[in-house]
């Protein structure tokens, strides 16, 4: 094909953590590239809500629970959902999904220019191999086209631009980063820290959490000011999100056409060439059919809407969803299990207290199946939480009253508390899949996704773990009044949703090869979380992004040599 | 957000001035002002009702509540005064010095319990209004906690005097 029958050279589909990574690196090679953005554009000064205060809002921050209960029943489970951010979560009547019954998923979504970039959780972990490795020697799941070697250049690429701060370990199952300086442990955490490295030999390390968040400005960015809710946005782009960064560095090429409210429908596929033609946007305000054409195609949309999409870009070459000859499509998706931990109280500290509000926690490097096995799960967990004491709000959870009391919650704080939670790994299984709910269409008469996944005996033999394994720690740290904290939270809750177009050594047991390139469609890259074989335990947005500017530089020679 | 919520709490910050109930009756509003008043006293800081938290209740009961809510928090609150009538012989609001402090004494005694009856779940229930209310209302955040919005740094490590905790 010509040049000329092209309306772009790259279309990227979405615009958040991989597709503002896509636009930037393939707009910086000169690729005329289209940006397609099912939402609406945010304007940071009018819509991040960071400082509006709790008296400003009718509800104080709770939320105003008829609209949400009404509108985002399903979003609002979400922390960030509240009051003041539940603008950047979809309404569920428009955009519905199925799952059976019994089998609950909380599909937490963000459309929006920069989409769910806006209120991630930011924590940026490096994977090693002993994640790249752990199906082939399990057995769960299939290898990874790719160990760390491939990806560990990209690491640091994208650490250099985003900016991490943490602290370096020398763990091999958490590799060290490119970090900026780390955000401070408190007393609490130090002294924790210390006591736990000591009984447990240095297997359990207990470290600051490694955060997408600036701690000195950089590339262009004002350091972190400490307000708090990072999730409501931050006007200041202190944290990495793609409206603060990736975007305006793709747009300063002058080769960036961003297009909001452009929902991909169908990604239309030419059998002669056997090449994706290009995409089938319907507008969302005006409904009105247009389809882009490009060279190349980047799926950025995130793992399930990226599935549903190839999920229903049917033709007669491809009957159950474009580039499934594997029919791996829809299968073997993840999420991590999380929240099963145990909390306790620390004495010695009570003259210490914190100034400022740290967008971050502490991080338990995973410690399980890394040197031996354990007798009751295959794979691990990490541990985020952190310590703090509790100011007024613990005035409302015990008993008190008068002005002493009243005193007390003003100018006095509760003891010091230590908790931290598992984020563990899920196995790689078939039969957890999205597939398609013909039944159900969204506002823009797309078909829905139907999404099955359930946690299997691995996971809860893994959540009982994490409490067992929390308490030994704060034990071991010296606090009192050590609690279990059991969660049960579904699958899609941690938000680290991945799989179903996994990635694969060889074209029958994936949809990928080791570029991210569809084995069926060479013009077709997908870099969002769709790509993963295996979930590891570690929050995975940090290796998307790697995953994503690996896979640009893959094409971009591609294109550069006619190959593709 | 429910525009109406909006436009009625957008009045009342804006002005101060006293609104009229949208659901709270009269009864209500003496007991909640009793109890709120009882928890946090003017003393040489404002009370919770100086700072509005009456208001801000009485909106939350009508806009945030669900019906079912709604209505089950005033079962609640009447469910207090049949605890006062068998404890001290009135309803709470016609209640005073000892016999108000011994009932809301009994009252208080239950929050942090998981088990609670009636007249003690709304007590607790009404308890979390009052304490969020006025420790995120706009005096109390601004001039007696001296809530800094832009702390600019984080120090993990600050001294405070013992005395404080």
């Amino acid at each position: 094909m010509k040049a000329a029958q092209y309306d772009f050279d790259a279309i990227v589909v979405g615009s958040g953590i991989t597709g503002g990574w896509a636009a930037k690196e393939l707009a910086e090679a000169g690729l005329k590239t289209l940006v397609l953005e099912a939402g609406g554009p945010i304007d940071p000064a009018k819509d991040f809500v960071e400082h509006v205060q709790p008296y400003e809002i009718p509800f104080r921050g709770w939320g105003d629970h008829e609209p949400l209960r009404r509108e985002q029943p399903v979003q609002s489970d979400c922390y960030a959902c509240d009051e003041l951010g539940h603008k950047f979560f979809v309404n569920d009547l428009e955009n519905p999904y199925t799952h059976p019954d019994g089998a609950p998923f909380s599909w937490f979504r963000g459309r929006q220019v920069g989409g769910r970039s806006i209120m991630w959780g930011r924590q940026v972990y490096r994977w090693s191999d002993l994640d790249f490795e752990a199906n082939a020697k399990d057995g769960h799941g299939n290898d990874w086209p790719i160990r760390y070697q491939d990806i560990a250049p990209w690491y640091s690429h994208v650490e250099r631009f985003i900016g991490v701060s943490g602290a370096r370990e020398g763990l091999s199952q958490l590799p060290d980063g490119e970090f900026l300086p780390p955000m401070q442990m408190t007393g609490v955490e130090r002294t924790a820290r210390e006591r736990i490295l000591a009984a447990f030999k240095g297997e359990r390390v207990m470290t600051i959490g490694r955060a997408a968040i600036l701690t000195q400005n950089h590339n262009g960015r004002a350091a972190c000011h400490y307000c708090g809710p990072c999730e409501r946005g931050c006007v200041t782009h202190s944290y990495f999100n793609s409206i603060g960064s990736t975007l305006p560095a793709a747009h300063a090429t002058g080769k960036l056409t961003l297009r909001p409210h452009s929902i991909a429908a169908e990604l239309t596929y030419d059998a002669k060439s056997a090449r994706i033609r290009g995409v089938r946007v319907i507008d969302a305000n005006t409904l009105r059919d247009t389809e882009y054409k490009a060279r190349v195609v980047f799926l950025c949309a995130s793992a399930i809407e990226s599935v549903r999409l190839l999920l229903n870009s049917k033709s007669a070459h491809f009957p159950d969803g474009l580039a499934n000859s594997s029919g791996t499509l829809g299968r073997y998706v993840m999420d991590h299990h999380y929240g099963s931990g145990a909390s306790g109280t620390m004495s010695g500290f009570e003259d210490r207290s914190t100034f400022g509000r740290r967008p971050n926690g502490i991080y338990i490097a995973r410690f399980r199946n890394v040197s031996r096995q354990h007798p009751d799960f295959l794979r691990g967990y990490g541990m985020q939480g952190g310590s703090n004491r509790r100011d007024w709000h613990r005035g409302a959870s015990g008993p008190g009253v008068g002005a002493d009391f009243k005193r007390s919650l003003i100018e006095g704080l509760g003891p010091w508390t230590l908790s931290a939670a598992g984020w563990g790994e899920t196995l790689p299984h078939a039969d957890n899949r999205v597939s398609i709910d013909a039944q159900v269409k969204d506002k823009w008469g797309v078909p829905a996704a139907r999404i099955e996944v359930r946690w299997r005996e691995n996971e809860r033999a893994m959540q009982s773990d994490m409490m067992t394994s929390m308490a030994e720690m704060l034990e071991a740290a010296g606090c009192s009044g050590i609690t279990l904290q059991p969660k049960d939270n579904p699958p899609g809750h941690c938000i680290h949703e991945m799989g179903g177009a996994r990635m694969s050594a060889t074209r029958d047991l994936g949809v990928l090869n080791k570029w991210n390139q569809a084995w069926d469609v060479h013009n077709l890259f997908i870099t969002d979380g769709a790509c993963m074989a295996s979930s590891a335990c570690q929050n995975p947005s940090m290796t998307y992004m790697a995953l994503t500017a690996r896979a640009c530089d893959y094409a971009i020679g591609q294109m550069r040599r006619n190959e593709l | 957000m429910s525009g109406v919520a909006e436009t009625v709490w957008s009045a009342i910050a804006a002005q101060g001035v006293p609104a009229a109930p949208r659901v709270l009756k009269v009864a209500h509003t003496d007991m909640i002002t009793l109890i709120a008043d009882t928890i946090l006293p003017r003393s040489d800081t404002p009370s919770a009702t100086d700072v509005g938290v009456l208001r801000w209740i009485d909106l939350v009961v009508a806009e945030y509540f669900s019906a079912a809510r709604r209505s089950s928090f005033f079962e609640d609150l009447a469910a207090i005064d049949d605890f006062a009538l068998s404890a001290a012989g009135a309803p709470l609001a016609r209640l005073k010095d000892q016999p108000l402090a011994k009932v809301i004494e009994s009252l208080d005694a239950a929050c942090g319990s998981l088990d609670l009856a009636p007249a003690q779940r709304g007590y607790v229930h009404l308890k979390e209004l009052v304490i969020h209310g006025y420790f995120t209302s706009k005096p109390v955040q601004q001039d007696i906690l001296k809530f800094v919005i832009l702390p600019g740094r984080f120090d993990a490590d600050v001294h405070i005097a013992t005395s404080a905790t």
